[in-house]
């Protein structure tokens, strides 16, 4: 079989008509015979994936100059390399270039848009042109800034004549075979006549596709007792027949060759494919081919026709894996590509014209899609189905993922919170580091963003992404945890919703979350990204708790869970408000909570003249003021079971001071039996249990 | 229990060979039913559907969505007892009507798109639609 992009195809050499111009350096000839007879020299090609690394970067760049229909175009990511960690950091692709072709040298200028701010957008490459047997020469990139100042250089070694790498694996169900090979010959066609299969298909598009040795037969009865798949049992086939399997973005595929139908066939449709995995997170991994409807639809098994369609059918689908929508949803209905139907274009143009006219490719802004659209854009599990997905129309967006390429820390990071909250509600998150493996790990348990080691990205519903700021820079000595098979993890919940930068979620909308944790060897853990939502104020009390809530002073008092200052008295002022005109609100909670940690701590007063006065805490407030938090809680209302622990404990130790052994207990009791009731982890619950008892017999 | 005569007569009838005079559907003709299929396929975002064929209510849901996976909102399967159908679509959240007239003999299935978010466009096709 032909491989277009073969290091020994013609299609990667080219032709250098050498004259006079031309050096004796290059030639290896006496002058004089290039001055009576042109000779012909090979030299390899440009194009494909170079990768270099600089200080703790790494950096895949792809070059697509020449050979098989560039695209005059250079992209590239790059990955930041923290002790056994490589995660992605950010990728950059190219406006048009200028490409200077010398006889030894080709030189590219560009500017570039990139996925994270930078000014070093100008970018030049120079790439020395070798002769055929020899190796293909590093390119060396130099980033400027738009007045010239220099930036990083990196040196990037050729790594491959394809620009990306995909690993695919072909299950097939029990009764029907993987498809191999279609001659476009066989039927009126555009193009070359040539033998094509879903491999050599890519590899024509710059993309190599390395099949996995994990083919396995899929039985029927995964598609139910019906016989008939659902997009559900064709997603759980895939969890449980595709040997890599991965919910992270990770270059690799999985195509199922079915026998029986999808339940979307019915009597005036026929569903030939679906990239199913189009609903969740860490979307297009999987699609599925139909190949029974397919051979009877068109004259049967083993037919050119049938061939013909299979074939489309599997490049198609996994189109769809690259986030490749339908042409005419791209605007370009008439284009000759495997992503549009024939049908379609035949009802604009005339019976038969897709097929006599299509050339067996993708369409040229494809082609840019898939070689050369941010990594995120692309790579399987990546951005949602139909997201920033190649309409060609140069759209941009910012991203906060840099997940895990490779993590061998031995520690995973899971961030959670609740899926929904009310305007001016504070956000509060939870972190969770744990063992991945049964090996022990020594960590650093400082684990709230306050410290330094975990950092919080926030993208907000406009799109901007910023890095949550705590208020105040929290330093502390590392507190060194072994987290062991008995003690496989550590908890921390944390308010995120105000910071240096003011409030993170004051507007109604969609923000995505990540966490990142840095182990003690310099690894940067991510956790995966979460979606939650503030809603809009669903009535007139809401909006006024919204405004009453959203002001710095208040901002400032649930980062630090109340405070006397007579500067955030405003503030005070507002959660009084709350409590005396809104006590029946869920969202009432929140102020109690405020007002009840701090009545219960004595409060440092120091007077204009460095004296120092303190308040004392006062019991009593505290007590009435927590347990209608504790209530709320335990009613589903209230606050996390980790911000109530320590308001619990507050308010008991508030009871403690005060003599009150008795009161101090019942609060303490009503906390463990909370804790009891919630899903926490056996070996925390007994931490907290420990915790509890340690402060009542101290 | 079946006397002999009874089962020779039923034994007579089902091997009987289906002449003319004997054709139990050429004696008593029944209304012929033919199936329109209607695929509403692109440029469905979150609208409301009411189509009409032959001046009777046949589809009438709102939330209708084109899935781009396979550039199909929803279909519906519609028996005709007579051979022409008078087909209107109407988009009531985007305000725009559309009719065609089809012979559900030649060209039952008709596809049906939001066209430029301001106009519906059917398509009638004598085949039936394929996805992928």
């Amino acid at each position: 079989m032909s491989d277009p992009l073969s290091p020994n195809s013609s299609h990667y050499q080219e032709l250098i008509l050498i004259t006079e111009e031309a050096s004796d350096l290059e030639t290896n000839a006496p002058s004089s015979a290039i001055n009576t007879l042109p000779i012909i020299i090979l030299k390899n090609s440009i194009s494909g994936r170079y990768r270099g690394s600089l200080s703790g970067y790494e950096i895949e760049l792809r070059i697509d100059i020449d050979g098989v229909r560039p695209c005059n175009l250079i992209s590239g990511d790059f990955y930041r390399i923290s002790g056994s960690v490589k995660t992605y950091f950010g990728s950059f692709k190219s406006g048009p270039l200028t490409v200077t072709w010398g006889t030894s040298i080709v030189t590219v200028r560009g500017t570039l848009s990139t996925t994270w701010g930078t000014p070093y957008n100008v970018v030049t490459i120079t790439i020395p042109r070798t002769l055929i047997l020899y190796p293909r020469a590093a390119a060396t990139l130099t980033f400027y800034n738009s007045t010239g100042s220099k930036g990083a250089t990196y040196v990037a070694a050729f790594e491959s004549l394809y620009f990306r790498t995909i690993r695919l694996e072909e299950d097939y169900e029990v009764g029907t075979s993987l498809f191999g090979n279609y001659n476009t010959g066989s039927l009126p066609h555009g193009g070359t006549a040539r033998t094509l299969n879903v491999v050599s298909a890519y590899a024509e598009a710059g993309i190599q596709m390395l099949l996995t040795a994990g083919t396995d037969a899929v039985p029927t009865a995964d598609a139910g007792p019906d016989a008939i798949w659902t997009n559900a049992e064709l997603e759980t086939a895939m969890h449980h027949h595709f040997s890599i399997v991965s919910d992270t973005p990770q270059w690799q595929t999985w195509l199922l060759a079915c026998k029986s139908k999808h339940e979307l066939t019915t009597g005036g449709s026929t569903l030939f494919g679906i990239m199913f995995d189009y609903t969740g997170t860490y979307q297009r991994q999987g699609c599925a081919v139909f190949q029974t409807q397919i051979n009877s639809y068109y004259g049967g098994a083993g037919s050119n026709d049938a061939n013909r369609h299979t074939l489309y059918c599997y490049v198609h689908e996994l189109g769809h894996s690259f986030n490749l929508l339908h042409s005419w949803d791209k605007s370009r209905p008439d284009s000759l590509s495997w992503m549009n139907y024939d049908w379609k274009y035949d009802q604009r143009h005339s019976s038969g014209s897709f097929w006599a006219n299509f050339a067996f490719q993708f369409d040229d802004l494809e082609l840019v899609h898939i070689r050369h659209d941010y990594r995120n854009s692309v790579i399987m599990g990546g951005d949602n189905w139909a997201t920033n997905a190649g309409f060609g129309t140069g759209e941009e967006r910012m991203d906060i993922t840099q997940p895990i390429i490779e993590n061998r820390s031995g520690l995973a990071l899971d961030l959670s919170a609740k899926s929904i909250f009310a305007l001016g509600e504070p956000v509060v998150i939870k972190l969770r580091l744990h063992l991945r493996d049964l090996n022990g790990k020594v960590v650093n348990a400082k684990l709230h963003p306050n410290f330094d080691l975990t950092k919080i990205a926030i993208k907000k519903p406009n799109g901007e992404v910023v890095t949550y700021e705590p208020l105040a820079e929290h330093l502390a000595g590392p507190h060194w945890l072994n987290l062991s098979e008995a003690n496989p993890s550590i908890s921390e919940s944390a308010y995120i919703g105000y910071g240096k930068d003011g409030f993170y979620f004051d507007q109604p909308g969609t923000y995505l979350l990540k966490a990142g944790y840095h182990t003690p060897e310099g690894a940067l853990i991510n956790s995966a990204d979460i979606k939650i939502s503030v809603r809009f104020p669903v009535s007139a009390q809401e909006q006024a708790i919204a405004e009453l809530y959203l002001g710095d002073e208040q901002g400032k008092l649930f980062y630090l869970l109340g405070s006397d200052g007579k500067h955030l008295q405003k503030g005070n002022d507002a959660f009084d408000t709350v409590l005396e005109k809104y006590g029946d609100d869920p969202l009432s909670v929140y102020a109690a909570l405020v007002h009840g940690v701090n009545a219960a701590r004595d409060f440092k007063h120091v007077g204009p003249d460095n004296q120092v006065s303190i308040r004392k805490h006062n019991a009593k407030l505290a007590n009435t003021l927590i347990s209608k938090v504790f209530q709320m809680s335990n009613e589903g209302d209230g606050v996390d079971h980790i911000t109530l622990n320590y308001a619990m404990c507050k308010a008991a130790e508030s009871h403690l001071k005060s003599g009150d052994k008795t009161a101090a207990k019942k609060t303490l009791d009503d906390l463990k039996g909370f804790l009891d009731k919630q899903h926490i982890e056996k070996h925390e619950l007994k931490k907290a249990h420990a915790k509890i008892d340690t402060l009542l017999h101290d | 229990m079946p006397t002999w005569f009874t089962v020779s007569f039923i034994l007579c009838l089902l091997i009987y060979d289906g002449s003319p005079s004997g054709s139990v559907a050429a004696t008593t003709p029944g209304p012929m039913t033919h199936h329109l299929y209607l695929a509403l396929q692109d440029g469905f975002n979150n609208d409301s559907v009411l189509i009409t064929v032959n001046g009777k209510q046949r589809y009438h849901k709102s939330g209708i969505t084109s899935n781009l996976v396979i550039s199909l909102a929803d279909s519906v399967d519609i028996p005709m007892e007579s051979d022409t159908a008078v087909i209107s679509v109407e988009v009531s959240s985007k305000q725009i009507i559309g009719t065609l007239t089809v012979q559900v003999t030649d060209t039952p299935y008709v596809a049906v798109n939001i066209h430029n978010g301001n106009r519906v466009e059917m398509i009638p096709s004598k085949d039936s639609f394929r996805y992928l």
